[in-house]
């Protein structure tokens, strides 16, 4: 009671003094409880809190750690964190103390925790890649390698956090839902991806859940800093009555607790089956899950920070836009499903978009972004183009479902045939604007493309991409306005492009010595080898600043970025250089990304005129598939589209220092990344061939797809199941409990009759009855005496039998009419009556053997020498 | 079901539709565990509490039998308690006053049954007005674990503890009155402090010290060659009779309950002093009838204390005239106080 509380009190008890001349005083209680004892019970909730969820998950994850330490070390900050209630001093310095001790802590520790975060983080990764399928390459640096010592202080330390947090939902105000949320959510880390904590830290939280509920509810755990030691009680006045209180009761208290600690244990014993692998969540949709997968397998592959772009990098492709974006955001779902036999020649481009202008942080295509070609010539002039002997090549046939992706555009690979005949009929199976690219009748004798398919769905015959061959000039007439239109760049970007082709050695002599096409290529392998030296691969760049140019700040400064970085940069140094080169987007086809199980058929037969050994393949590509390159003009070859996106081996390490987001790097991006890959963009590839978790996923995506009755009864059922066998194993106790005391029983009785001791068992028998005679009411006393029992007895026996013999009186008068009969009948029906009477009543004696029986349990219970056997015996059978 | 427990019930429905809710949308077996849990306490909560109030006996007595005003009454409640699992609200629900200012606001005093302990706790009472502090008890209420159902048991104990009148100064009353005059106009017997006496001898004794002298037997103090004295029977009627006069306190006027009680209680202890005998007379206004209460020594004259609290304060301040009209032919006199002063004084 604080004072000005207190003050009010002691007027309201003046003026009861005055009026009614009496007024009740602080109530006092014999052994108050010790504040101390108060404040321990509250540590070791807290404890079980703590540990329950922060040791929990460190043990979901496996995390290797000295159990002993973190133990004791999480016991005395809950301990140190109780005892901030202790008074109001403690309560008034306690958190300060404790917040300086988790700061020194930091500081001093900062190396040890920092790297048992990273190596939480990495774990937590590990898991969640296994369990999407995903391939995220992050990896937290962790600088200390010792894990056992990195994860138990990092435990200790965010021990200490959360028992200030537990502290005040636990100690402070016994909230239940607050408690359950602080300590859930942090073990949805594991929950998330179907990883269950052990028994032991569930049976800690739930004690701690059940304690706080019983405790909140009962209202009676106030604080001991806010009332004085000496009252144990507190008033409330209300308008109706004035109600006094206990404060708090640390021996009730306790014992809930450990009540609680074996209710725990009981439930987690029966419903552990919950947690088992086969009833796993995993095979079943979770809205929240559904929900939620995109942006869970964002932060795994590109942090927190990935969560907050400003673009939104739905659809997989940019249309030129470069810059506003300070990191991908894939969202893993399908754009494109595409079919098609794997060659051995690489990787396939679908290229979608080609920018032509640059301009603001962006590159224009100068054509309409939705192209209905007409002619041949409208293709040509364009930039598709066949080599001149194709007819000698191999080609195969490609089927692209477009799901997801932008539909503006075509996804054509490298290098789609051409007709001149545009008329339907050599075009079957494709969308009339994209006829275009349909093969001519000579090659569809060999491959037949599906003539049912709708606009969004279509097949292209093309040829794979073979680097270095000898494609031709497709229009020589218009180099020259190829070199016009491509070779253009923003004369502000003069300085940095000079400044980037000098130090890329772009012109040295070497170089310049080479033929025209030569020089072309040298070049572009000059700048790729320049970028892989000097430029970082990531996901996350960061945001260019404000104003600036994309390109610019790219060269100049940050030197970090993703494909779209690279291959913009790159078009522009090769411009500056007299290069025509155009900036691609579109998707990437990784030969790599390819697994046994994308593999759809044996039969290659009508999909490839080559070598088909591998087998007819299906894939999907989502936004991390999406990808940015180049095209560079050779003379005497066409259009070339060149790869100059560096593989990304070097590590981004963290910057050790001290500081909030070095310390949490392992959440948010700034992490070494490891991504062994030619475009570096791909994360989304095989694990291994044999995954199983893979299989898992596809049943479970088979399942998701079943029918919506099936995924109700499903959920029914995982919702009633722990109820199912709540209920059996309640049934199976209640049983177990009967048969264990009837066992207990028989083996007192026979303990006694062996001992002679007939007396004692004939009492064992007689308090057995006795209780079931209460349970019928027939003797409602509490502590019935022998005599009392014996009388109740005779009056319910008296009584039932004018009962019956009434009963059989009337229902004889009905029958009979003839009164002649009515006697014998009369004697018929109560005898009837008093055998039927006799049978409900089993367990009571008849009124003949009653004396006998209480006289003999009167004997067994006072007299010095007992019953004999006989008389045991006797009164045994009266009883059963 | 009581009112009390309906927000609890509330909350606690609220609680299990948010975790079928969770368990629907965000299958998590922790959930599911948790629904249980929450749909399998109520009833373990409230059998368990069923079986465990039967182990709960209470009982409250009173550390004072009586106290004077201004004092502390204490009264002792005892809670055994033989069950395992702690009650950790026990509401006893009770009313104190005292009887003269009735007040009946209800009282709750919640408590902890603890494991296998008998609780003991104090309610002191601090009394300011003298009258008769009644404590009553009515039933206890337990609640279960989670607050969703109160089980009533009934719990009637009543303690009265009667607070005394503080001592003030006596007010002045004549001490000595002449007996009524005999036949020959003298006075017979001078009535003194330890009552009336009569003519008739009750025995001849030695003389001890106090005798009167008028008493010494002189001739058979010549006789037998020792003081002899003459003891006379002692008075069958006391001369003097109390009347307070008790006014019901209200607001509007002033407090003079306490200052009739008190000079009451100071006269009496006065004549006790003096050796002298009297009677009170109390007034039961419910059935208009009078208790005469024959005051010998200080015990007696707290019995009339205590038998006069206990009668109903309304319609008191009748006494008086009820008095007169029930006995018109009182020979004796009469103290009557009223309003906290010795209010008339008669002499048949």
């Amino acid at each position: 009671m604080n004072n000005r509380r207190r003050k009010r009190e002691e007027k309201e008890r003046i003026n009861d003094a005055n009026v009614y001349g009496v007024t009740l005083l602080d109530i006092r209680k014999k052994h108050s409880d010790n504040r101390l004892f108060l404040c321990l019970i509250r540590a070791i909730l807290l404890f079980l809190a703590v540990y329950g969820t922060i040791v929990g998950l460190a043990a979901s994850f496996d995390l290797p750690f000295y159990a002993p330490v973190v133990a004791i070390s999480l016991f005395a900050l809950s301990l140190l964190s109780s005892f901030i209630y202790y008074n109001k001093v403690t309560f008034y310095l306690g958190y300060v103390v404790v917040f300086l001790i988790l700061i020194i802590m930091a500081f001093a520790f900062y190396m040890y925790i920092n790297s048992g975060f990273q190596a939480f983080i990495n774990e937590v990764i590990s898991r969640y890649e296994t369990f999407f399928s995903i391939v995220s390459g992050r990896v937290a640096e962790e600088q200390i390698t010792d894990r056992f010592l990195t994860v138990t202080v990092m435990l200790i330390f965010v021990g200490g956090v959360f028992s200030i947090f537990f502290n005040i939902t636990i100690s402070g105000y016994m909230d239940l839902p607050m408690t359950f949320i602080v300590s859930f959510l942090p073990l949805q880390f594991a929950f998330y991806i179907d990883i269950v904590p052990p028994t032991i830290y569930l049976v800690m939280l739930l004690s701690v859940y059940i304690s706080v509920a019983v405790l909140g509810r009962s209202g009676r755990y106030t604080l001991p800093y806010r009332y004085k030691k000496d009252m144990p009680f507190g008033r409330s006045r209300r308008k109706n009555k004035q109600v006094h209180y206990y404060h708090a009761s640390g021996q009730g208290m306790l014992w809930m607790m450990g009540y609680s600690v074996i209710l725990s244990i009981v439930i987690m014993l029966i419903v552990g089956g919950v947690f088992s692998s086969d009833f796993s969540t995993k095979k079943l949709s979770n809205v929240v899950k559904d929900k939620t997968d995109k942006y869970v397998k964002t932060v795994v592959v590109s942090g927190i920070t990935a969560l907050f772009n400003r673009y939104d990098a739905v659809g997989g492709l940019a249309k030129g836009q470069l810059g506003g974006i300070s990191s991908i955001n894939p969202d893993y779902q399908a754009d494109l499903v595409v079919t098609y036999v794997p060659d051995n020649f690489g990787d396939i481009y679908l290229k979608a978009y080609t920018g032509v202008r640059y301009e603001r942080n962006r590159f224009y295509n100068t054509f309409k972004d939705n192209i209905n070609y007409t002619s041949a010539d409208d293709i040509i002039a364009a930039d598709d183009y066949l080599p001149a002997d194709y007819n000698n090549m191999t080609f195969s046939k490609i089927h692209i479902e477009n799901v997801g992706a932008d539909k503006t555009y075509d996804y054509q690979p490298y290098i789609p045939f051409i007709t001149t005949d545009t008329g339907s009929t050599a075009k079957t199976g494709i969308a009339p604007n994209r006829s275009a690219f349909a093969l001519s009748t000579d090659i569809t004798q060999k491959i037949t493309l599906d003539n049912t398919l709708s606009e969004d769905t279509y097949e292209t015959i093309y040829l794979p991409l073979v680097y270095g061959y000898d494609y031709g000039a497709n229009d020589p007439a218009r180099e020259e306005e190829y070199k016009s239109l491509y070779t253009s760049y923003p004369s502000s970007l003069e300085g940095t492009l000079s400044a980037i082709s000098n130090e890329a050695g772009l012109n040295s002599e070497e170089i310049n010595s080479l033929q025209p096409a030569a020089k072309t290529i040298m070049i572009a392998e000059k700048l790729k080898q320049f970028y892989e030296e000097k430029f970082v691969y990531t996901y996350t760049p960061g945001s260019t600043p404000y104003n600036e140019d994309v390109v610019e700040y790219f060269l100049n400064e940050n030197r970090k970025g993703f494909c779209a970085h690279f291959a913009s940069s790159a078009t522009l140094v090769l411009r500056h250089m007299g290069i025509p080169t155009r900036y691609c987007e579109g998707y990437l086809l990784e030969q790599g990304s390819l697994m046994n199980n994308n593999k759809v058929s044996d039969d290659t037969s009508g999909w490839t005129s080559g070598n088909a050994n591998k087998g007819l393949y299906q894939i999907e590509l989502s936004d991390a598939n999406a990808h940015s390159w180049v095209e560079i003009y050779v003379d005497g070859y066409g259009w070339i589209p060149f790869e100059l996106t560096p593989p990304s081996y070097e590590t981004e390490s963290n910057s050790g220092s001290l500081g909030f987001f070095g310390f949490f790097s392992g959440l948010f991006n700034r992490t070494e990344r490891l991504v062994d890959d030619t475009s570096g963009d791909s994360i989304s590839r095989s694990l291994n061939d044999n995954n199983q978790l893979t299989g898992a996923l596809s049943e479970a995506m088979s399942d998701a797809s079943s029918s919506g009755f099936a995924q109700f009864a499903r959920s029914v059922g995982y919702l009633l199941l722990p109820f199912i066998w709540m209920s059996l194993a309640l049934v199976v106790i209640i049983l177990l409990v009967i048969i264990i005391r009837r066992l207990i029983f028989e083996s007192k009785r026979r303990r006694y009759v062996s001992a002679e001791k007939f007396g004692d068992a004939l009492l064992l028998e007689y308090n057995a009855a006795l209780k079931k005679w209460k349970k019928k009411k027939i003797i409602t006393a509490e502590n019935p005496s022998v005599r009392d029992v014996e009388k109740a007895l005779m009056e319910y026996l008296e009584k039932t039998e004018t009962d019956t013999v009434e009963k059989g009186n009337a229902n004889s008068s009905n029958k009979k009419a003839d009164s002649s009969n009515k006697k014998a009948t009369s004697d018929s029906n109560n005898k009837k009556a008093a055998d039927k009477l006799s049978r409900k009543n089993k367990s009571v004696p008849s009124k003949e053997e009653l004396p006998t029986l209480m006289d003999a349990v009167y004997c067994a219970a006072f007299s010095k020498d007992g019953i004999d056997k006989d008389t045991y015996l006797t009164c045994r059978e009266i009883l059963h | 079901m009581k009112n009390k427990n309906l927000p609890y019930q509330i909350t606690y429905v609220l609680e299990i539709l948010l975790v079928l809710l969770g368990a629907i949308f965000y299958r998590q077996p922790l959930l599911s565990v948790l629904l249980l849990l929450l749909v399998l306490l109520p009833p373990i909560s409230i059998i368990l509490t069923k079986y465990e109030i039967t182990k709960l006996s209470v009982r409250a007595t009173a550390l004072n039998k009586e106290t004077i005003r201004d004092g502390i009454i204490n009264i002792k409640i005892s809670a055994n308690y033989k069950g395992l699992i702690p009650l950790l609200n026990c509401t006893m629900n009770f009313t104190f006053q005292n009887l003269y200012y009735p007040h009946t606001q209800p009282q709750e005093f919640v408590f902890p049954a603890e494991t296998r302990r008998t609780g003991e706790f104090t309610l002191p009472f601090s009394v300011t007005k003298a009258g008769m502090i009644e404590f009553k008890t009515t039933g206890i209420d337990i609640t279960d674990y989670l607050h969703l159902y109160t089980f009533t048991r009934p719990l009637t104990i009543t303690i009265e503890i009667p607070v005394i009148p503080k001592d003030i100064e006596t007010p002045s009353y004549p001490k000595q009155r002449v007996s009524p005059s005999s036949d020959n106009g003298e006075p017979s017997e001078i009535y003194t402090a330890g009552g009336e006496k009569t003519r008739d001898i009750k025995q001849l004794r030695e003389y001890r010290s106090g005798d009167r002298l008028k008493d010494v037997h002189w001739k058979l103090t010549a006789k037998t060659d020792e003081l002899m004295v003459r003891e006379y029977e002692e008075i069958k009627e006391l001369y003097y009779l109390i009347i307070p006069i008790l006014k019901k306190p209200d607001d509007t006027m002033q407090d003079t309950l306490q200052n009739t009680l008190e000079t009451f209680l100071s006269v009496g202890k006065d004549l006790l002093r003096e050796r002298e005998p009297y009677s009170v007379a109390i007034y039961n206004s419910s059935d208009n009838t009078f208790t005469m209460d024959i005051v010998t020594e200080e015990e007696d004259l707290y019995s009339a204390l205590y038998e006069m609290y206990k009668c109903p304060i309304d319609g008191y301040e009748n006494a008086l005239s009820s008095y007169k009209e029930q006995y018109p032919e009182n020979s004796l006199g009469m103290i009557i106080i009223e309003d906290g002063r010795i209010g008339e004084k008669e002499t048949s």
